[in-house]
């Protein structure tokens, strides 16, 4: 987990417990274990629905909760939440982890940071070579397709 | 990331910690660094290493932190400005060099850089190193925030300079890996010089011979604690040791590093800005007392925020008590007294919640039914998440081998583990196979003092593992003396070809090293042999020879080293490709009536290959498999399929 305290009133690299504003979650049981300790009435969940098993889940240890459960949990924790499936877009763009950046774009679309395209190309362009640019930009627009505006 | 070195003055980035303290030895013309991977350290030297052409520095990553101090000193008494990195074990490493090199002082200016781990999130202790200061007789100075990373960097050199010793610049987690706004300053055209002088007499120490002996212990030492005061009275006007709140706070906190951050963040959080006033220190020793009295005097309660131990708390402590005939006692809150824990890393809610108790005020928190439900759900809706080695990692492989042969065995045989990736055996991921685990290198020399127990009837079979960077650092000494020593045992040497847990940094077993210049390798295998131990190299991918070099090792006598070589799965070289395509054949795999038990899903516990509820049988995660092949060894029905990869 990572926070990213993103305001000119905040100090700490940590994000004091129950504060969050936006909780961006790779996969759907990480999303209920940071809500526990990060989470409170107003905050926004974004979830990708892909779900990795733990190995206590692998060896039947314990067992993964059904994704209806977990959207139905999320959305009681949550004020809004949007479920997206970067993962299984991000393979037929061509590779599982452009999923990260599929989120990225989602998470602008949102509107909750102010976030924008604009902001993402010049880093992206600073960054990465222009053949990775374009491919980057596209797995950015799929994503921010996903969110109904 | 050529951008932190060709950044121009004035220029605003957001820049890690290490960015920051990297930055900032630049900017102070930096011409060595040397150091050992250690998190949370690391990127501060591959940071210089990238930089090295550009700016003229050489960077190395030592075999060890002791080596990698000796590196740098060796730098600074040639009057080049150098610098040594390493994590707070490191600095126990390098703790006997030190002793000596702190008694003697320096020349060009060397700054000694420990990034600790309070809340041990990727060590196996939660140790300090900030002791060592005051143990050694030398200043300490600890950055509160990222800009004050590379700004203390910087200065941290000059200051070494001006009392010809060198000096501590203490990080933690939290500040090396966190990120935050830094402003750049002026990149300077170093024309550095090495030369070492030393025909001066003996007395000469900037141009005589670098010696410590019994006859001149108190000349040196005497100089030492002059320099120490010397730094003491720089410390009492430092711009680094800052005060924000009121003229006669209510409470005062004494805090340090990011302990500042949480502090700020709890005062505002609180909205007390006009009860509680924020005492920063950056120089943490010798405590700047002139400006601790003036402080203490303007307040009745003092409450000291710091990581890990009372360190600063106790410095503090005893000044207070000196000044009690001037300003009068205070009352101390800090970890004495259990408003701040002992141990584990801070966070603004600790500082919060000692605030509340000291000022009397609650904080406003999340409402009672939402914490209720979230606890609830918890369980169900977030499994717990064991660490465990990643997809295509050798070191499942080679644990799965080894606590085989070793059951077969069927002595209580055991192994004695060490520092890296494949500590993670101790847990079931390695199959709860390491028995003893504490520092680099450590289980080599264990296992020698095991080895020798025979007359006293120990007759189990004695292992030791350790990697291909922990080798070099710390096991060859431990092996020399099993095998001087006739302690028969047997060391597994884990070579995946780099030193992975902090990052896939360089070590002497590769042909390049951290400035990508090509280098000799230095073979672990004729080491061995030329130590006198029997040798065996392996690949641990195939499973049948591994178990089978195994257990014909555990009968010879002497001292054995298997070589179990195969790279990392996250290495840089392998680029993510996967050389099989895996598949499990769902009419062969006999799901819950396997024999073994789910032996591949159950035992095995590999992430990328998972268990089909619906359908009752194994599959292959796509996502996650990255295409090792192993799995297919491990299926007793054969119902695990590879194909060569295309």
């Amino acid at each position: 987990m990572c926070w990213l305290p993103a305001s000119e009133s905040c100090f700490s690299p940590q994000i004091p417990k129950g504060r969050a504003h936006m909780i961006v979650a790779l996969e759907p049981t990480e999303a209920i274990r940071v809500l526990k300790d990060y989470g409170n009435p107003e905050v926004k969940v974004l979830c990708n629905t892909r779900p990795i098993y733990s190995i206590g889940v692998i060896c039947g240890e314990h067992t993964y909760p059904a994704m209806e459960d977990v959207e139905k949990w999320i959305r009681e924790l949550s004020q809004l939440a949007w479920f997206i499936d970067a993962t299984d877009e991000a393979i037929k763009l061509g590779s599982f982890i452009l999923g990260n950046v599929i989120s990225v774009g989602a998470l602008a679309a949102t509107g909750v940071l102010p976030l924008d395209r604009t902001h993402f190309e010049a880093v992206l362009t600073r960054r990465m070579s222009p053949d990775k640019v374009a491919l980057n930009l596209s797995a950015y627009d799929l994503g921010a397709a996903m969110i109904p505006q | 990331m050529s951008e932190l070195w060709q950044a121009e003055k004035g220029s605003r980035l957001l820049l890690m910690g290490n960015d920051a303290i990297a930055r900032g030895a630049m900017e102070a013309g930096v011409s060595v660094a040397a150091g050992y991977p250690g998190t949370p350290s690391s990127e501060i030297i591959e940071n210089l290493a990238r930089a090295a052409q550009d700016r003229n520095i050489y960077v190395e990553w030592s075999v060890n932190e002791k080596v990698a101090l000796e590196v740098a000193a060796a730098a600074s008494f040639a009057g080049l400005r150098s610098m040594a990195v390493m994590k707070q074990v490191g600095m126990n490493v390098a703790a006997d060099f030190l002793l000596h090199l702190t008694q003697y002082g320096t020349r060009g200016g060397l700054v000694l850089v420990s990034c600790e781990d309070p809340g041990a999130l990727s060590s196996t202790n939660e140790g300090e190193s900030r002791f060592y200061t005051k143990m050694m007789e030398f200043p300490l100075l600890e950055p509160g925030d990222f800009q004050e990373a590379k700004d203390m960097a910087k200065w941290a050199f000059q200051l070494s300079e001006e009392i010809r010793n060198l000096v501590m610049l203490r990080s933690v987690t939290r500040l090396s890996h966190s990120s935050g706004n830094v402003v750049m300053g002026d990149l300077p055209q170093v024309k550095a010089r090495a030369r070492f002088r030393h025909q001066g007499g003996l007395l000469d120490t900037m141009g005589g011979p670098i010696i410590n002996l019994p006859g001149t212990v108190h000349f040196l030492r005497q100089k030492q604690q002059e320099k120490l005061r010397k730094a003491a009275q720089i410390f009492d006007t430092s711009p680094f040791n800052t005060y924000t709140g009121p003229e006669r706070p209510e409470l005062l906190v004494i805090t340090s590093s990011t302990c500042t951050l949480y502090s700020k963040e709890a005062v505002h959080l609180l909205g007390v800005q006009d009860r509680v006033g924020i005492l920063k220190l950056g120089t943490t020793w010798p405590l700047p007392k002139g400006l601790i009295e003036e402080y203490l005097a303007m307040t009745d309660k003092v409450l000291i925020v710091e990581e890990v131990l009372p360190f600063m708390e106790d410095n503090v402590l005893a000044l207070a008590t000196t000044l009690v005939p001037r300003i009068g006692a205070k009352t101390f809150f800090g970890k004495h007294d259990g408003s701040i824990p002992t141990m584990h890393e801070l966070n603004p809610d600790i500082v919060v919640a000692a605030l509340c108790r000291i000022l009397n005020v609650t904080c406003g928190t999340v409402p009672e039914a939402y914490v209720r439900r979230a606890t609830e759900i918890a369980p169900a809706g977030a499994p717990a998440r064991a660490l465990t080695f990643c997809p295509g990692c050798p070191h499942r492989a080679s644990f799965w081998s080894i606590h085989n042969a070793l059951e077969l065995d069927n002595r209580k045989g055991f192994v004695c583990g060490d520092i890296g990736c494949y500590s993670l055996a101790a847990g079931p991921s390695g199959f709860e196979t390491l028995r003893t685990l504490h520092s680099m290198g450590s289980g080599t020399g264990l296992a020698s003092g095991f080895g020798r127990q025979v007359q006293f009837g120990l007759d189990q079979p004695i292992f030791a593992v350790c990697g291909d960077s922990t080798f070099y650092h710390a096991v060859m000494p431990a092996l020399v003396n099993a095998i001087h020593n006739k302690a028969d045992i047997t060391l597994i040497v884990l070579d995946n070809s780099g030193t992975a847990m902090t990052g896939f940094q360089a070590h002497p077993g590769l042909k390049v090293n951290a400035i990508g210049e090509d280098v000799p390798a230095v073979d672990i295998p004729e080491i061995c042999a030329a130590m006198g131990a029997k040798v065996k190299i392996c690949d641990p991918f195939d499973l049948d020879e591994t178990r089978k070099t195994l257990l014909d090792m555990i009968e010879e006598e002497g001292v054995k080293v298997v070589v179990l070589r195969q790279i990392c799965a996250l290495s840089p070289e392998k680029k993510g490709a996967k050389a099989y395509k895996m598949a499990v054949n769902e009419t062969v795999c006999l799901g819950e009536n396997c024999g073994c038990n789910r032996l591949c899903t159950r035992i095995f516990k590999c992430p990328g290959l998972i268990w089909d509820e619906k359908k009752k049988v194994a599959m292959i995660d796509e996502v996650i498999c990255a295409g090792c092949g192993v799995c297919a060894s491990i299926c007793p029905s054969g119902a695990i399929e590879r194909k060569e990869a295309a």
